[in-house]
């Protein structure tokens, strides 16, 4: 029962404290609208057969990755700076924990971002999105929860050890939305560049988001998506507990939990 | 110009990246905003396959320059007021005017530099190569000159309020959907078109294009220059306008 006490009140703080600043607001609403508008106008007059897809989901994917980086990622950087980092460190729950709730609860609140940009191609555009594989829609939407919450653990535990926090947040939004295809196909990226595409589970959700979307299923690209976004998550998880027993000394040595 | 003046625009420049290391500095601000311009080129190289992708190779490379004209010259009085030196700055002899355009020389120089990068590494990458001459250099420093400018003017706005940082990014998207860099502005509602030429680098855009079509470019370079002066004028009387306005409200100190 504690343990999903300690679930609930940690995603309930992050919807508060998110909540509770204008630029995260502003990322949440504004962004998507604007994403929304701009990537409509440039797939006008286009021949790309999906491009509502890509206008939608692609404006949707920016908005949550954005909030992600600006709010997941930040709130370290933020904590640090308000003095509760050291406190939330030595907290009697687990801090991976902590950060893991907290990230979770943001990124359910920043999947808003879809919502906004549904709504907004609705009203300005007449973009209407018919779903017609419901199933495979939820389960790609829950894996875009879990994959983009998964991802967000190791770049927050960089920001235990850094403090250059604003040039980490702003030196991971856009190449994310270029290496993992949010508005463009990634075979439209060299190939070597597509290497390091394919080891990121962004990648292989907006895939599986792309192919729950069509009308014909390809159940093969569906299925291999799933199962590599199954596969980079555990050898993410894998990554993750190597790399905090690193982080956890890094941080004790350097003492870096404080602003000074 | 006297030597303080060169002091009092270097320093506050120093003041604001010397906390960053050369290569911070440059991640920062010369490849976080090569990431921008290559998401947007992409997504036409991707939209319009067979469309010479020179047009949004410039337009983008221009809005490089956005990144320093607002966020970093618009949070000048922001910071001034953070820092404490508002009150200061506001009460000594000197005059305000002086401090403001003081700002604006490094922030030029500097934006004139990462367009000029962008345009060279965007147009290597993913159209054909752009050679500089002294026609384009103009044409981008003006369109500096009027982007710095339209920061500067922004930058005044901390007199009166405590979201800028909010107002900051709204005016961005302002000149990402209005500027004409991503998609003609012919595609936008009638009524929205004049945001256009009243927003810089709208004209210092189409001006470039025009160039490069070999087209007449003066006309659109003059436009950029008296949007650049409209704002600097803009500046000098809010901030006579806005200074006294802070002093009722009691937004001079940082509580």
């Amino acid at each position: 029962m504690a343990f999903f006490q300690s679930i609930f009140y940690n995603v309930l703080l992050q919807f508060k404290m998110s909540l509770s600043r204008p630029m995260y607001r502003f990322t949440l609403i504004v962004s998507p609208i604007v994403n929304t508008m701009l990537i409509f106008e440039m797939f006008r007059k286009s021949n790309v057969s999906d491009a509502a897809n890509y206008i939608v989901f692609g404006s949707g994917l920016m908005g949550l990755w954005s909030s992600i980086t600006f709010s997941s990622i930040g709130d370290i950087s933020r904590e640090r700076y308000i003095g509760t980092l050291s406190t939330v460190y030595v907290a009697p729950l687990n801090f991976n924990l902590t950060i893991f709730y907290r990230i979770i609860g943001n990124t359910i609140l920043s999947s808003m971002a879809f919502l906004i940009s549904i709504i907004s191609a609705h009203l300005f555009f007449k973009i209407s999105m018919p779903i017609y594989h419901k199933y495979y829609f939820i389960i790609s939407f829950i894996m875009i929860i879990v994959s983009f919450s998964i991802i967000s653990m190791p770049i927050s535990y960089l920001m235990l050890i850094s403090r250059k926090s604003s040039l980490y947040m702003n030196m991971i939004e856009y190449p994310i939305f270029i290496l993992c295809g949010f508005a463009f196909p990634t075979n439209k990226l060299p190939a070597l560049i597509r290497f390091i595409s394919y080891v990121l589970t962004p990648t292989w959700t907006t895939k599986l988001l792309h192919e729950s979307l069509h009308k014909n299923l390809d159940i093969y690209q569906i299925n291999h998506a799933f199962k590599e976004t199954i596969l980079l998550n555990l050898i993410y998880c894998l990554f993750i507990l190597i790399l905090w027993k690193h982080i956890d000394s890094q941080v004790r040595k350097n003492a870096t939990l404080e602003v000074v | 110009m006297s030597n303080s003046f060169w002091i009092l625009s270097w320093l506050p420049f120093k003041s604001e990246n010397s906390i960053s290391s050369f290569k911070e500095y440059f991640l920062l601000e010369v490849v976080s905003p090569i990431f921008n311009l290559s998401f947007f080129v992409l997504i036409a190289s991707f939209t319009r396959p067979n469309s010479d992708l020179n047009t949004w190779v410039i337009g983008n490379s221009f809005l490089l320059s956005a990144n320093l004209s607002l966020f970093r010259v618009g949070s000048i009085m922001v910071k001034e007021r953070y820092n404490g030196r508002l009150e200061t700055l506001i009460a000594s002899p000197s005059s305000t005017f002086r401090f403001i355009l003081a700002n604006t020389i490094f922030p030029v120089i500097v934006s004139t530099i990462t367009t000029i990068f962008g345009l060279q590494i965007s147009s290597y990458f993913f159209s054909q190569s752009i050679h500089l001459s002294f026609s384009l250099f103009l044409i981008i420093i003006s369109s500096m000159f009027s982007s710095v400018c339209f920061g500067l003017f922004l930058s005044n706005l901390a007199f009166i309020t405590d979201s800028l940082n909010f107002l900051l990014n709204l005016f961005y998207y302002i000149l990402l959907m209005f500027s004409g860099a991503n998609f003609p502005i012919s595609q936008l509602p009638h009524y929205l078109r004049f945001i256009n030429d009243i927003i810089p680098l709208s004209h210092g855009i189409t001006s470039a294009k025009l160039y490069l079509s070999n087209s007449n470019f003066k006309y659109q370079l003059f436009l950029e220059l008296l949007v650049g002066i409209f704002y600097l004028n803009l500046t000098i009387f809010f901030s006579f306008f806005l200074e006294k306005k802070a002093r009722q409200i009691g937004k001079l100190g940082s509580f």
